[in-house]
């Protein structure tokens, strides 16, 4: 009975939210306040409707309903509980529900906390975002139910991809939907805005909290599949620029784009073309993702549904809104009426070359991604494009991105005064060279571009502190009074220096383990050794394990450094009951300067088994640096004016340099 | 029926929430220009508060002011349409109402469709309980294998599992099982027979020579017993000596205490037996090709065709090999040739006819006799006498 009820609160949710779609949007043309308020009470409805829904699917999973056949397809009475729960989102059709529970959380938050915004604005926004919710209901009710049942129910199912039972991937889709479904907000507030024909500042900070909200929980997300990837698919790497990655990393360079040209569209009213058409495209780009990644287009753990024809559906869906968006974005745009003017030199000027950049390696990433699938859609012929044309195209963009970023928050609106900056950050790079020069020195020679990359991450971390210390005008003022003002700083200002630390942090992660990575591949009897980065390997043979679901061969290593013992390593292979299928554990033992990290391959005809050893320096500063960007957004997101209720705000405050 | 009173309140609530929302909402409606007047009075604050921190100069402040104040004007001097409250009997009564019809209608309609009304939940626990019979089964088992792997000798751990194994349908285990048990606690007709039945079936239906030495043994043992004379019987059919096999199941036919099922089952052997010696292809077997493997059961065909596939190549390659030691059975070289190439084996079956020429050399009739089948199925083997090189 419980399924039933999830699976008519789903149906009910579609037909609320096609009043929501219809009501408001004609409440808001013919100036109704009562039918534009119907917006927000169904948005909220919709929102509950489709808790419920996913409550009894969820419950399905839990207690192993196997007459429930998305259950049978994708769980097993065996698997312990959490890879249950996580089960519910782990397959085409319960993602396709978490993706809809979303849209209508962020529908229902727009409801809730938008009561400031105009009521037309609001109504607008509801409706579109409804429709967004229509086309995903109709999606799922008609081509991948997750209520479907079957009768007679099988004794059991046929459980869960082994790879993606791991804590992390129970963790990393919810963030990423939220990260891809909260851009759906930006491009509700577009639409609804270029409906009224009215875009100014004013539309530019109700729309920031939306997409900061979405931009964090995106780079989380992303974030926790590269780290899954980085132990789980026994290769030590962290990010492979697989199409389905490039699929979630393109909104991100959109979206973060998005959140800066927002910034000067609401503070000079400037770039509003460009931040609406922005709204848009990221908003497509994650929509493209889905399709990628549902329609059999991509096979990888992520294509749940190699089924073409629910890929034309997802293609279509994406056609309407992308066309739709931009026909009426063709239309209105010409209307808009120019902002504020700035010279080239300036924050917004910084604010501009950010975008450009972050566009055009978008664009690249799109490239790469697109280009290989049409060339075999249209000729047969497969072409690979790997890392190398990434890492040719990609980072000669990031360089001057990250060159620039220390610069852009503290440089003056209108103009700037790029001379008196550079004195500001000479601290800053010079600590930079300086440490490049002594960790250059310590480790020997490694490629030429990585001291170089290094620097820069050194110098967007310092240039970061160099921010908060000029807004709190170190030097200038007694240090009780420096303290006073550390103190008073907005938070949106510790955000903007927290995320652009994180950024940092993560491009030292990036070099250090790129241009510095130890890789040994050996054969190893059980009492033979092997020897990488300083570590010693005492190998001292496999047990055989069972887990509560699988099968395990764990390999135990004594690992000592110079003599020392240092740890115990246990990677292992492991063979899950259903279905049969294979995975690796790898073993890593994490130090302050990196990862150890033992990965098992197969036994050898020889008795000995296959081994790749590896060692990654400053890795871990990856996925801390995400972590501290996420924390940047959300110190942001704190800011006062968002809680005070009336106009909202979400990052930093712009504040121009002291002109001295 | 709970299900529905259940849908029924869900819906009745949503249509209430949506109404009780929209008349809460009323008051609450915040004007184009308000709002926007509130960001542009928040960013001249937010000036105000950068200057006192010395954030900015008082040049730039300036300057910042005049912008956000032409925005404020700029905006003052756009004019709202008023927005109306919607009244009673307006035409936003009329839509809402509709509203609250069109999605319960809607709702039911799509779940009438789509969804499943009839099906209660199926937790697993629940269903596990519903086996408790079979768990308890399972259980022992296990127990008396453990005590067998600790005392592989002990025959009455053999005697109680074999059975069981039996009945599980775990056939290659109850032959073993019962081969042990009569090796150490000594033959019995129950055991004989059950060794019999079991290695029947764990060869999807072949009659093998260890079968056939039981059924032999417990006919002995207890003259007379229809299940040991069908095992023979089946036995010299699968051999392809189908004149003892027919005379076999003919005397079946005539015995006291056979039951309809079984005669049914006989005459249809009888039948094929009859169509095989002479040559003619029989109809793929049934689902019953071989008759009661026990007095009051039958054996399944493996309803698997993978399993059906491995039982038919498994009587072949019988064929093949007794016609390897006693060739001079022309009928059965016929039968081989017609296996293979209904198996697609068409170079088997030229061998098979190379090797009934070599065999039946000097017999003209039967030679003829097999040229001819091979003839009509458009197998061509070497010529007469001739060595495969």
């Amino acid at each position: 009975m419980i399924a039933e009820i999830g699976h008519f609160t789903l149906i009910l949710a579609l037909a609320v939210a096609i009043a929501q779609m219809a009501v408001p949007m004609w409440g808001a043309h013919v100036r109704d306040a009562r039918l534009m308020a119907f917006g927000d009470s169904a948005a909220v409805t919709q929102f509950g409707l489709l808790i419920v829904s996913f409550l009894a699917l969820t419950h399905a999973f839990v207690t192993s309903d196997f007459s429930v056949l998305n259950v049978v397809d994708n769980s097993h009475s065996e698997k312990p509980l959490i890879y249950r729960i996580s089960g519910v989102w782990g397959n085409h059709e319960g993602s396709m529900l978490l993706w809809v529970l979303i849209l209508g959380l962020f529908g229902s938050a727009v409801a809730v906390f938008g009561r400031n915004l105009p009521a037309t604005l609001r109504a607008n926004v509801l409706g579109v975002q409804a429709s967004i919710a229509v086309a995903f209901l109709l999606f799922m009710l008609f081509t991948s139910n997750p209520f479907e049942r079957v009768d007679p129910a099988p004794f059991d199912g046929r459980g869960l991809n082994p790879i993606l039972q791991d804590p992390a991937l129970a963790f990393h889709p919810p963030f990423l939907y939220a990260g891809y479904v909260g851009f759906s907000m930006a491009f509700s507030f577009a639409v609804a805005a270029l409906i009224e024909g009215r875009i100014d500042a004013a539309w530019a900070r109700w729309v920031r909290p939306w997409t900061l909200a979405a931009w964090m929980c995106l780079t989380l997300g992303i974030a926790m599949g590269s780290w899954w990837a980085y132990y789980e698919l026994g290769w030590g790497g962290w990010w492979f620029w697989d199409p389905v990655e490039n699929a979630s990393f393109m909104p991100w360079l959109a979206g973060t784009a998005l959140l800066h040209s927002a910034l000067v569209m609401e503070k000079r009213e400037a770039l509003k073309v460009w931040t609406i058409l922005l709204a848009i495209l990221t908003f497509s780009l994650s929509l493209m993702g889905a399709f990628l990644v549902r329609s059999g287009v991509l096979t990888s753990v992520h294509a749940f549904a190699v089924d073409p024809d629910r890929g034309i559906v997802i293609l279509s869906i994406m056609m309407f809104f992308t066309g739709g968006a931009l026909a009426l974005f063709a239309w209105r745009a010409g209307a808009l009426r120019q902002g504020g003017l700035f010279a080239p030199i300036s924050r917004e000027g910084g604010l501009v070359l950010n975008n450009v950049l972050l566009s055009v390696s978008c664009a690249t990433v799109l490239v790469g991604t697109l280009y290989p699938l049409a060339l075999e859609g249209i000729t047969g012929e497969k072409i690979s494009v790997g890392p190398p044309f990434f890492n040719m195209t990609f980072i000669p963009l990031m360089l001057p991105l990250l060159f620039a970023m220390p610069f852009g928050p503290l440089l003056a609106w209108k103009r700037g005064d790029v001379r008196g900056v550079a004195q500001r950050l000479a601290f800053a790079a010079g600590f930079a060279v300086l440490f490049t020069i002594i960790v250059a020195a310590m480790t020997g020679p490694g490629p030429w571009l990585a001291p170089i990359c290094a620097a820069l991450g050194l110098f967007v971390l310092f240039g970061a502190v160099t921010d908060l210390l000029s807004r709190a005008r170190f030097g200038d003022v007694s240090q009780a009074e420096f303290l006073r003002r550390v103190v008073s700083l907005p938070r949106s200002a510790y955000g903007t220096a927290l995320a652009h630390a994180g950024i940092g942090i993560m491009v030292l992660g990036i070099v250090g383990t790129s241009a510095y990575q130890t890789e040994k591949i050996v054969a190893l009897k059980p009492g033979e050794r092997a020897e990488v980065a300083g570590y010693e390997l005492l190998f001292q043979g496999i047990q055989p394990t069972k887990g509560p679901n699988y099968s395990e061969q764990i390999a135990t290593f004594e690992v000592t450094r110079n003599g020392a013992p240092v740890t115990t390593l246990l990677p292992s292979k492991r063979l899950y009951n259903a279905p049969p299928q294979p995975t690796t554990e790898a073993g890593i033992y994490a130090s302050w300067t990196g990862d150890l990290y033992v990965a098992l391959g197969d036994e050898q005809p020889s008795g000995g088994v296959a081994l790749r050893l590896y060692f990654h320096p400053l890795v871990r500063l990856i996925w801390i640096g995400a972590v501290i960007m996420f924390i940047g957004g959300a110190v942001s997101l704190s800011d006062r004016r968002l809680r005070v209720g009336a106009p909202q705000r979400a990052r930093s405050r712009p504040s121009a340099v002291p002109a001295e | 029926m709970l299900l529905w009173v259940v849908l029924s309140v869900l819906t009745a609530g949503v249509v209430g929430l949506l109404l009780r929302g929209y008349r809460r909402g009323e008051a609450d409606v915040a004007g184009a220009a308000k709002a926007d007047v509130a960001v542009y009075a928040d960013q001249l604050q937010q000036i105000d508060l950068d200057q006192s921190r010395g954030l900015i100069s008082a040049a730039e402040a300036e300057s910042a002011r005049a912008e956000v104040g032409r925005r404020l004007l700029s905006r003052a001097a756009v004019v709202d349409g008023p927005v109306s409250a919607g009244g009673q009997g307006s035409s936003s009564e009329r839509i809402l109402g509709a509203a609250a019809i069109a999605i319960p209608m809607l709702a039911l309609a799509l779940y009438v469709s789509l969804g499943s009304p009839g099906l209660p939940n199926l937790p697993h626990e629940g269903r596990t309980r519903e086996d408790a019979a079979r768990n308890q089964v399972d259980a022992m088992v296990a127990r008396v294998e453990e005590r067998l792997r600790a005392a592989p000798e002990d025959g009455n751990g053999w005697d109680v599992i074999a059975p069981i194994y039996l009945r599980m349908e775990r056939y290659g285990q109850a032959a073993e099982a019962f081969a042990n048990a009569n090796r150490l606690l000594g033959e019995t007709p129950k055991r004989l027979a059950g060794f019999a039945q079991a290695e029947i079936l764990a060869n999807n239906g072949i009659v093998n020579a260890n079968a056939k030495v039981a059924a032999e043994r417990l006919l002995s043992a207890e003259p007379g017993r229809v299940d040991a004379r069908m095992w023979l019987a089946l036995a010299n059919e699968q051999d392809g000596q189908f004149d003892k096999a027919l005379s076999d199941y003919r005397g079946l036919l005539a015995a006291p205490q056979m039951s309809p099922a079984m005669k049914e089952a006989i005459e249809v052997r009888i039948s094929a037996v009859e169509k095989l010696a002479r040559g003619e292809a029989v109809p793929p077997p049934g689902p019953r090709l071989a008759p009661g493997t026990a007095p009051e059961g039958s054996v399944e065909i493996p309803s698997s065709p993978a399993d059906q596939q491995a039982m038919i190549e498994g009587m072949v390659a019988r064929l093949a090999a007794r016609l390897q030691t006693d060739g001079k059975d022309p009928a059965g070289w016929v039968q081989l040739m017609r296996s293979y190439s209904v198996l697609g084996r068409k170079d088997d079956a030229a061998k098979a006819l190379t090797d009934a020429r070599r065999a039946l050399g000097a017999d003209a009739a039967a030679l003829e006799q097999v040229n001819k089948a091979a003839a009509e199925m458009g197998i061509e083997g070497a010529a007469k006498g001739e060595d495969k090189k």
